[in-house]
């Protein structure tokens, strides 16, 4: 019985008629027609072309499989009026065929799998502590010849990446520093304990919030930076034209960066704490009533000026991460577009990531020592 | 006579007041390996991108498998494109992607082949270009030069198109890469029964793999035919191009 609804493929009395155009296009209808088949499990099975009106190498690399399909469950397959056409095309088929088909991919396994995640988690710290060794060395060729420092470079990128990215920050802070007065205003208010705010306000905004809002905005802003432009280097071959010239990219690009953002983030946190306490300032004024005055008395008995300080000294090591990562994430950039995509959202998600912790490794030395 | 594959006519092209063509008119026939060859700057690259759709003539009509190209519909466009395959300069192949991912990426958007189906063409047209299987799992920043060309090639080829565009596909490689570049394509031509359309001005690969060609000089072909009758015309931009 002949299967006459299908307009690719028939089977009829022991034998299996192409018809049609194998063509590209519809070689996905082929398969979904064979697979509907009804096949007898005949020891000798017919295939008659010559109602097969054009067939392409993809047509024939079909064909080759399915007489595969039929070899394997031991159906043997005689080809009848072969267009000469198809017989050149099965022909080419044939001989790559046989090269390739044992080397199609075998799926991984979950061992490997973890396996070669865990070693490039080791890959990735070897090649932080090898970059940190190149920035060590960097800076100790810089302090042994300070005429060879590039200190307008430096200059150049505390403009760049400290200065402009002020009134975002600044912005920011403000914000946060207004929205936790307000909120905590609400609870506040239940015991009566209005000026308390003050304290709560100025120790968490210069502690804490400051510091980690000024690095996080930073890490977004210039450390995606710092990869960006490196890595845009590396693929256009300058950083390999300056090395040519025997200019170092350490010293010239990286060690000027990192120093610019380890002077410019403490700058950039002392304005974020002013900022921040202004925010506050102003919903403790509209919301509890508390004048500018009896803020800044109340202040000037609760401020000790540790807190500032412990702010302030995470600012370099936060920099320090920030620009690191940033810097080594630009020169791991391959030669590839999509590399630097990869290696800048790696290069902020890490340094964020890294902020945080340090920040609690901080928090943990502050209380031991209890400053 | 056949009906001709490329049919060019009275093209002519301006960038800005630069007139780059003027009122140029060519045929390409079924099964010839086709040379838009000139010094830089003549054009010649930009009369492929008329030809492939990238870039709009300001006037004259430019048919390809008999459709007049840039009067078609969006929909008539896209199954334009899926008959012919390009092979750029710089190879272009997606950075993202691994090799069979970039052959597999028609098949996979522009026909319902089973995954094992598509498996085993990419597999195959990486062994019709000469690469391994396993160069196929490579992405292309791990390749060099000579194997980009053959990748983008295997990539062109995934739809099995019978007319093929190249652009400068030997310029960037070493002498003996370009020369296994050069003889591919002869063989390929003669497995498949292509019509490639190929800009050079690599002198070598010009000798070796084309049948007919048309030259580019002064805005106009300056001429055309088999190498034989270009060298027979007398200009001294052909003297000076084959003496480079």
């Amino acid at each position: 019985m002949r299967q006459t609804e299908n307009i690719y493929i028939g089977f009829k009395e022991k034998t299996l008629f192409c018809l049609g155009a194998w063509l590209t296009p519809n070689l996905g209808l082929v398969e979904k027609e064979f697979a509907k088949l009804v096949l007898p499990s005949y020891e000798d099975l017919a295939m008659d072309l010559s109602a097969l009106d054009a067939c392409d190498v993809n047509g024939a690399i079909l064909l080759h499989a399915l007489i595969e399909r039929l070899r394997k469950k031991k159906i043997t397959v005689i080809l009848y009026n072969l267009p000469s056409e198809a017989e050149h095309l099965l022909n080419i088929t044939r001989l790559s065929e046989e090269a390739s088909l044992s080397a199609i991919r075998a799926k991984e396994s979950l061992f490997a799998t973890i396996g070669a995640g865990a070693y490039r988690v080791y890959l990735g710290l070897t090649e932080y502590l090898s970059f940190s060794g190149q920035l060590a060395f960097s800076l100790f060729y810089a302090l042994r010849y300070p005429s060879s420092f590039r200190i307008k470079e430096m200059l150049r990128s505390i403009q760049e990446h400290s200065i402009k990215a002020l009134p975002i920050v600044l912005l920011t802070s403000m914000l946060i520093g207004l929205v936790i007065a307000y909120q905590s205003a609400l609870q506040i208010q239940k015991y009566g304990a209005d000026i308390f705010v003050v304290d709560m306000l100025v120790i968490s905004v210069t502690r804490e919030l400051a510091p980690l809002i000024a690095a996080i905005v930073i890490a977004g802003r210039s450390g995606s930076a710092y990869t960006a432009q490196l890595g845009v280097m590396k693929i256009t071959e300058e950083i390999d034209a300056m090395r040519t010239m025997g200019f170092d990219p350490f010293r010239f690009i990286v060690l000027p960066n990192v120093l610019a953002l380890m002077i410019g983030l403490p700058m950039i946190i002392f304005l974020a704490d002013i900022m921040g306490i202004a925010g506050g300032m102003l919903a403790a004024r509209v919301e509890l009533g508390i004048t500018v005055l009896e803020f800044v008395g109340r202040m000037e008995e609760i401020f000790n000026i540790n807190h500032l300080f412990v702010g302030l000294i995470k600012g370099p090591f936060f920099a320090l991460i920030i620009a690191s990562i940033g810097s080594m994430r630009g020169m791991a950039v391959e030669n590839s577009t999509d590399s630097i995509g990869i290696n800048t959202k790696a290069s902020v998600v890490s340094a964020i990531f890294m902020v945080i912790i340090c920040d609690a490794i901080f928090s943990i030395i502050f209380l031991e020592l209890g400053i | 006579m056949k009906a001709p594959v490329v049919r060019v006519r009275n093209v002519s092209t301006r960038f800005g007041e630069y007139l780059v063509h003027d009122d140029i008119s060519f045929d390409i026939y079924e099964g010839e390996i086709f040379g838009l060859l000139g010094p830089s700057g003549y054009g010649k690259s930009t009369m492929m991108r008329e030809m492939i759709l990238l870039q709009e003539p300001d006037s004259g009509s430019i048919e390809v498998l008999g459709k007049e190209v840039w009067k078609l519909g969006e929909k008539e466009a896209v199954e334009l494109r899926k008959q012919w395959g390009v092979v750029f300069q710089e190879s272009a192949l997606f950075s993202s992607l691994s090799v069979e991912e970039n052959i597999a990426l028609l098949l996979r958007e522009y026909t319902n082949m089973s995954p094992s189906l598509i498996r085993r063409v990419v597999a195959t047209k990486l062994e019709m270009v000469g690469l391994s299987q396993s160069d196929g799992r490579k992405y292309p920043s791990e390749l060099s030069g000579g194997m980009k060309k053959k990748a983008a090639l295997a990539r062109a080829l995934a739809m099995d198109p019978k007319l093929l565009f190249l652009d400068e596909p030997t310029s960037s490689l070493d002498p003996v890469s370009a020369a296994e570049f050069d003889s591919l394509i002869l063989s390929l031509r003669e497995l498949l029964g292509l019509t490639i359309v190929i800009v050079t001005h690599d002198l070598a690969s010009i000798r070796k793999t084309l049948d007919t060609m048309v030259l580019f000089a002064d805005k106009k072909v300056i001429a055309r035919g088999t190498l034989q009758d270009v060298l027979k015309t007398r200009h001294p931009i052909i003297e000076s191009f084959f003496l480079q």
